[in-house]
């Protein structure tokens, strides 16, 4: 019992809100000066999974219940038992998804994405699954270029499974170490050190989704997981379309894109300001962009 | 009240508090990463569970490991998970998890282990823990192949999963335990498709 009273307690500490004043939002537009690096940039590409990712809706047992003890102990649980059956669910795509490639798209993707902006081009592109922050912070102690270009590229099912997700995240990072900091190399990570980050998403959904996640799971894991790897690619290729832009943004476009005359909407479960929306595919501005639209 | 007292807390919230901070916090995140050793720990059978005696040997021609960055097994929040540098050994001691399950594993030449003992080769193409909202998941993905002078060859992959709730810590034991939990699940179903070649 006691047990239980310290743990419901470790995680109404744990979920309580942190301030988040102290931190700096990063640029998320690369100003024209920005755009060439003395000493060049490099790009790294990133896919930091093995496999296919799940992913839960976060209970919100704990927020309803105003928080407290019981709270944070439903809420515990009931993300562990969502985990555990989208962990479940998860398989038989993932077993049918055995030798796809999807590390390959991530470095075709940057290649394609990066052709289209003339500014960036890379004095070298590497891979690495190493997202932590230790891990690029040796990544930048190693290069040669003045600033990293990391793409970390992220692929995973929606909660119901009714839809398959790609993101590519882009953060530029410097190899200097700000002087403030020089004792903590990780610094240049941190938000307000990195030079931009940005991030696009696209979400492929399947045309018909069933009732559940199983029903789901098994539509895209048919055939050999033909509908899942069709879709996978197609967010790849959709992302690859979606990072020239990203990267061209200006900080009146982004303007723009908030503006208010444009439509409120959700799609693919995200909510943002619609940009385009023909048929089936919807565009949506929500601080980055993302892209829906039903696999083909 | 002594309940709510900090010392009650234990170690386990504080590091968890501490973990949580850090992730809002990247400059002061864990400037380590966890490292795997090259060890398999079987899972804990109930006590009373008759042991299996290996009844036959498998020669392991090869073991290779397939895996694009072998020198990464997970990334959990901020912070990465190291493989084991040295993949053979790691291979082996999970292998050795065959003796509990009835087959023992050889991996020296052929005479030594005899001519008409069954060999196999073992293809690490996954192994890797992810984390989720409290929780994270090891994933384990071998193929085998393996013949004996007579009986049908086996050509299959093998996957094992452990997924547990992080409530306490993501110490380097507990993913190191997840990592052979996922490892154990793909020995069990290897051990059922090996035995039939002992008796060919």
């Amino acid at each position: 019992m006691k047990a239980l009273l310290n743990l419901g307690l470790c995680l109404v500490l744990v979920a309580a809100p942190l301030g988040s004043a102290a931190i700096a939002a990063p640029k998320n537009v690369v100003e024209e000066p920005a755009r060439t690096v003395a000493g060049g940039r490099a790009v790294q590409v990133l896919v930091a999974q093995a496999e296919i990712k799940s992913d839960i809706n976060p209970s919100n047992i704990a927020v309803i219940s105003g928080g407290g003890l019981l709270g944070g102990l439903l809420s515990a649980a009931q993300n562990a038992s969502r985990t555990k059956k989208a962990e479940t669910a998860i398989e038989p795509l993932r077993t049918a998804l055995t030798g796809f490639d999807a590390d390959a798209l991530a470095l075709e993707t940057t290649k394609t994405a990066l052709a289209e902006t003339a500014w960036m081009q890379p004095a070298a592109t590497g891979f690495s699954k190493d997202s932590s922050l230790l891990g690029k912070s040796t990544q930048l102690d190693a290069a040669t270029a003045a600033q990293i270009a990391f793409i970390e590229y992220s692929y995973d099912v929606s909660p119901d499974f009714s839809s398959i997700r790609v993101v590519a995240k882009v953060e530029f990072a410097n190899k200097a170490v700000p002087a403030a900091s020089a004792a903590k190399p990780e610094s240049r990570l941190s938000p307000k050190n990195l030079a931009y980050a940005q991030s696009a998403t696209s979400i492929i959904t399947l045309p018909t989704p069933g009732a559940d996640l199983d029903a789901n799971a098994a539509m895209w894991a048919a055939d050999g997981g033909k509908a899942a790897r069709a879709a996978i690619a197609q967010g790849f290729a959709e992302v690859g379309k979606l990072l020239p832009r990203t990267l061209a943004l200006t900080a009146e476009d982004i303007k723009t894109m908030s503006a208010k005359d444009k439509k409120k909407g959700v799609a693919g479960g995200f909510s943002g300001r619609i940009q385009e929306s023909t048929g089936a595919q919807t565009l949506l501005w929500s601080g980055a962009f993302i892209d829906v639209r039903p696999v083909s | 009240m002594r309940l709510v007292s900090l010392r009650s807390l234990g170690r386990g919230c504080a590091l968890l508090l501490l973990a949580q901070l850090a992730a809002h916090a990247p400059a002061s995140a864990k400037r380590t990463q966890a490292q795997l050793t090259a060890t398999f720990k079987d899972r804990a059978y109930p006590a009373g569970t008759p042991k299996t005696e290996p009844g036959c040997t498998i020669r392991f021609a090869s073991l290779v490991d397939e895996r694009r960055s072998p020198e990464m097994a997970g990334v959990i929040g901020k912070r990465g998970v190291l493989a084991p540098a040295d993949s053979q050994a790691w291979l082996r001691a999970v292998l050795g998890g065959l003796e509990a399950r009835g087959i023992r594993p050889a991996f020296e030449a052929a005479p030594a282990a005899g001519p008409a003992t069954p060999t196999a080769s073992l293809m690490l193409q996954t192994a890797w823990i992810a984390s989720t909202v409290v929780t994270y998941s090891a994933n384990v993905v071998l193929r085998l192949q393996a013949s004996a002078p007579a009986g049908a060859p086996i050509d299959r992959m093998y996957r094992g999963r452990v997924s547990r709730t992080a409530y306490w810590s993501g110490g380097v034991d507990t993913l190191q335990s997840a990592m052979d939990g996922a490892f154990a699940d793909a020995l069990d179903a290897m051990a059922a498709d090996l035995k039939p070649l002992c008796g060919a």
